[in-house]
């Protein structure tokens, strides 16, 4: 594929490396000269100095037979401008943008940007999940983040240790998938007692996980 | 009418002042506060300082209930997405964007409620005028 990236910094170097041993050609836009200079030493890829908001650039850059094109700049204006440019004047069929104000994502998707990578969004919800304690475990993010499927060991002191499931006060929005005692899985039914290291696998939205961890781990 | 002003600069300090002297309602938002000493002594609007790309600071100017909407910073890549954001997200009725690099202005071609000023366009076609009535004579 022929891929452009925008951008620079040590996310770029790396990004190209990985992009390049995969086969793809790769044509690198950067505005500083000195950076410029330094990618097109160390990084087999064509690099171009200069402002990728610029239409003379992006040309310069090959654009125009440019399967996809990448914005990962520190400025949303800046990544959907490129995006924007990059699709409606040069026809780039993909064109993947950087979100640095998670409250762009949606604004970026219904003006067509065809990728979206929230940045912010990501981490944070890395941060929550990493944050949550060792008796959790196989955590498993669907479609960026926006769902996750756990498993939490049932501690002696929880609100749920010695309940049948439909005691127990869940939100809706909470699924248990299965309950794995020494080795075996049963699926979950509400008269399904739980039982202290019981592990329980739960699907559930990212800002509900603390919610389930509470009631089956027993801790904060 | 009520009309919210993006960017106070030598543009938009102008519109500014003009526009509240004959009696519209107006409120300027830029995020360079020494910017707001442009305005003239009788600008009688609100000014707000802050990045107009940001929801919260749109909807602190009130621009869902705007008539009009001007951008005129001096960025074409921040007039675009505050133009996107003020159709979209607070579905403006109606916006005027200035932009500068005349490159830029098929980005807005078949953009609904969107009106552009292209100030180089413009300046080109003035004297262009100037000069083709004058050669007639």
């Amino acid at each position: 594929m022929d891929i452009i990236l925008v951008g620079g910094g040590k996310l770029i170097y790396h990004l190209a490396k990985k992009l390049i041993s995969k086969g793809h050609f790769l044509t690198i836009i950067n505005k500083d000269r000195k950076q410029a200079a330094d990618l097109s030493r160390e990084i087999n890829a064509t690099v171009v100095y200069g402002n990728a908001t610029d239409k003379k650039v992006l040309d310069d850059a090959g654009a125009y037979k440019a399967d996809n094109l990448v914005a990962l700049t520190q400025k949303d204006h800046n990544n959907l401008f490129i995006c924007k440019m990059a699709m409606d004047y040069f026809g780039v069929e993909r064109a993947t943008a950087l979100v640095n104000n998670p409250e762009n994502e949606e604004l970026f998707s219904t003006l067509g940007i065809t990728g979206i990578f929230n940045i912010t969004d990501l981490i944070s919800s890395i941060i929550e999940q990493s944050v949550a304690s060792d008796d959790v475990s196989n955590l498993t993010m669907i479609e960026e983040g926006k769902l996750s499927i756990f498993q939490v060991e049932v501690s002696p002191d929880s609100e749920a240790c010695g309940k049948e499931i439909k005691e127990i006060d869940l939100p809706l929005t909470i699924v248990l998938g299965g309950i794995v005692r020494n080795g075996d899985i049963t699926i979950p039914r509400g008269g399904s007692k739980v039982q202290a290291g019981d592990k329980i696998v739960i699907i559930s939205l990212p800002e509900e996980q603390a919610e389930a961890i509470k009631v089956f781990g027993g801790e904060e | 009418m009520f009309i919210v002003i993006v960017g106070c600069g030598r543009t938009g300090s102008l519109l500014a002042g003009s526009l509240s002297r004959s009696g519209h309602e107006i409120v300027v938002i830029e995020h360079n506060p020494e910017s707001f000493a442009l305005l003239p002594v009788d600008f009688s609007g609100f000014q707000i300082e802050g990045d107009a790309a940001e929801n919260d600071i749109l909807k602190e100017g009130k621009i869902e209930s705007a008539d009009l909407v001007i951008i005129s910073t001096g960025n074409d890549q921040i007039n675009y997405l505050v133009s996107q954001m003020a159709k979209l997200n607070f579905d403006v009725p109606r916006i005027m964007v200035r932009t500068i690099d005349p490159a830029v202005e098929k980005m807005y071609e078949n953009d609904e409620r969107v009106e552009i000023f292209s100030q180089i366009s413009l300046l080109a076609e003035n004297m262009i005028n100037k000069i083709e009535r004058e050669g007639m004579r």
